[in-house]
């Protein structure tokens, strides 16, 4: 089906974040039931007034995880969702309820998502799956793949596509939700075990656990709800897709990291925009690698130039193209059903001015992008 | 091998398949769309490109190069092999990538381009005897 725009305007109307590490003595519920509780006191929302839940979450934590985690809140009776798909449940399970208040059947919503993800190397199949024995489930060796093939057709070095994760340490010194906020100079970043040649550790997002929480509106209700527009960023576009086939059924290209660009592309247009217009960006950097490819996926750069970008600074907080202005998942961790709400917590906090120390002057527009395995996609475009 | 071949399953028959009179006679399987001429790695019940369900079981084979590989130094949940372990993604000549271990290599001398064809090992780890392709540099 395809993804067309109303006329209804949709607006992120409270954020809240549980911060993002190990909290071995607190159990998943807790967690996302605190940033759910931020989220509903920043948006100034009873829980009484939330119409509708969408749950994002992957590993398995018990059946309906999203109704345990909000029944001491109160029993209201409205439809609460779980969502898994993969590392973008949470920005799918924004997308799933962007579109039911834009398409008329609600007016108020809460997105939440929350993981303990498992420490070691991340896996997609089940633990009886053949490609366990064949050695080729492993996200981290996906993206060394892909980085080959990224060095050999753009020329990028080693260590400029490491300056990523200098960069996004630094940004995340500055953000006591991190779970890695302190910093690394390059030669470290280089010199750390490699797990998958040629990624490093600190090239790779840690496991993590957190959750992230927001509330969204209809427009033409913000006023009866108390809320304030001007705190409250409007949704240009949500985008979701899935794989398409694409030739040679290679993920591991230099140029096509799980098919962002066809979703870019789509939320562009929705949103009216050009890539140009966009002042803030966040993107699904699990690896180094990745930031690079989806921001010349999402059209910020040039194919097979993100790397120079990134060499002369422009993606850093003082850059022209702020990219991962939290830390990304490479300094934030990567709780998966959590990681695409918490960027659109970050994006909100920038879009309001509320970011602190990692504020970017004059943000109007801030894109999210997040991946997950079977190739999705997700893409929202907020606006001040 | 110290095993008789009978005994030997596939990894997964629907990707590799193993003579049980031949240990030589092996193929990585797949499907050819007659619709619009590709082909399919593994199972498919129905074109990928253009969805057509007129897809006929094909033998590949075995031939391919390089497209990309990685040296694995932390293994995942599983991996019943030695590490560290070379995974690579061989283009088929047929067109379909597939990633396995590239076997009886220096990961020092390895390129983008190389030329591969398949092969296999047995892994006898678990209570069954499972047949893994494998992917080997040509002569």
């Amino acid at each position: 089906m395809e993804q067309i725009r109303t006329n209804r305007k949709v607006r992120v109307a409270g954020v809240g974040l549980h911060p993002f590490g190990r909290f071995r003595n607190k159990d998943i519920s807790t967690m996302a039931r605190e940033a759910v509780v931020e989220s509903l006191r920043d948006a100034g929302i009873a829980w009484n007034r939330v119409q509708v839940g969408y749950f994002g979450h992957v590993y398995y934590e018990g059946m309906s995880i999203g109704e345990r985690v909000l029944s001491p809140l109160g029993l209201t009776g409205i439809p609460i969702v779980n969502v898994e798909n993969a590392c973008s449940s949470g920005s799918t399970a924004l997308w799933q309820a962007f579109w039911m208040i834009n398409a008329g059947l609600y007016d108020v919503a809460l997105v939440f998502g929350a993981e303990k993800v498992p420490s070691g190397p991340v896996t997609v199949t089940g633990a009886d799956s053949p490609d366990r024995l064949i050695g080729g489930d492993h996200m981290m060796a996906g993206y060394a793949l892909r980085m080959k093939r990224y060095i050999t057709e753009t020329g990028a070095s080693e260590a400029s596509i490491a300056q990523v994760a200098v960069k996004n340490r630094q940004h995340a010194s500055m953000n006591p939700y991190a779970h890695r906020n302190e910093m690394y100079s390059l030669e470290e970043v280089l010199k750390s075990r490699v797990i998958a040649d040629p990624l490093t550790l600190f090239q790779c997002c840690p496991t993590s656990e957190g959750a992230a929480a927001v509330v969204i509106c209809a427009d033409d209700v913000i006023d009866s709800l108390g809320v304030s527009r001007e705190n409250s960023p409007e949704i240009l576009a949500s985008v979701l897709t899935s794989g398409d086939y694409n030739g040679n059924g290679s993920d591991h290209s230099a140029f096509s990291p799980y098919r962002t660009e066809p979703a870019a592309l789509k939320a562009y247009e929705m949103a009216n925009i050009s890539p140009e217009d966009v002042d803030l960006i966040q993107v699904h950097d699990a690896a180094t690698i990745g930031e690079l490819q989806q921001l010349e996926s999402l059209h910020i750069f040039n194919k097979g130039e993100a790397w120079i970008a990134t060499e002369e600074g422009r993606t850093s907080l003082s850059g022209d193209r702020p990219t991962n202005t939290d830390g990304g998942l490479l300094a934030m961790g990567h709780p998966f059903g959590a990681s695409g709400i918490r960027m659109i917590h970050e994006t909100v906090l920038q879009l309001r001015k509320q970011a602190g120390a990692r504020q970017i002057e004059n943000a109007q527009i801030g894109v999210s992008q997040c991946s997950g395995a079977g190739d999705v996609t997700t893409v929202h475009i907020l606006k001040a | 091998m110290c095993m008789s071949i009978e005994k030997i399953v596939s990894v997964d028959p629907t990707r590799f398949k193993l003579n049980p009179d031949n240990t030589n006679d092996f193929r990585l399987t797949g499907f050819h769309c007659c619709a619009c001429d590709i082909f399919v790695f593994g199972a498919a019940t129905n074109c990928q490109k253009c969805t057509d369900g007129n897809v006929i079981p094909v033998d590949f084979s075995g031939d391919g190069v390089l497209y990309s590989y990685t040296l694995i130094k932390v293994p995942p949940a599983g991996w019943t092999g030695t590490t560290p372990y070379v995974l690579a993604e061989g283009e088929l000549l047929e067109g379909p990538h597939v990633l396995a271990e590239l076997v009886d290599t220096n990961p020092e001398e390895l390129f983008i381009g190389m030329p591969l064809k398949v092969s296999y090992a047995v892994d006898e780890s678990g209570k069954q005897a499972v047949a893994v392709y494998k992917w080997k540099l040509s002569d």
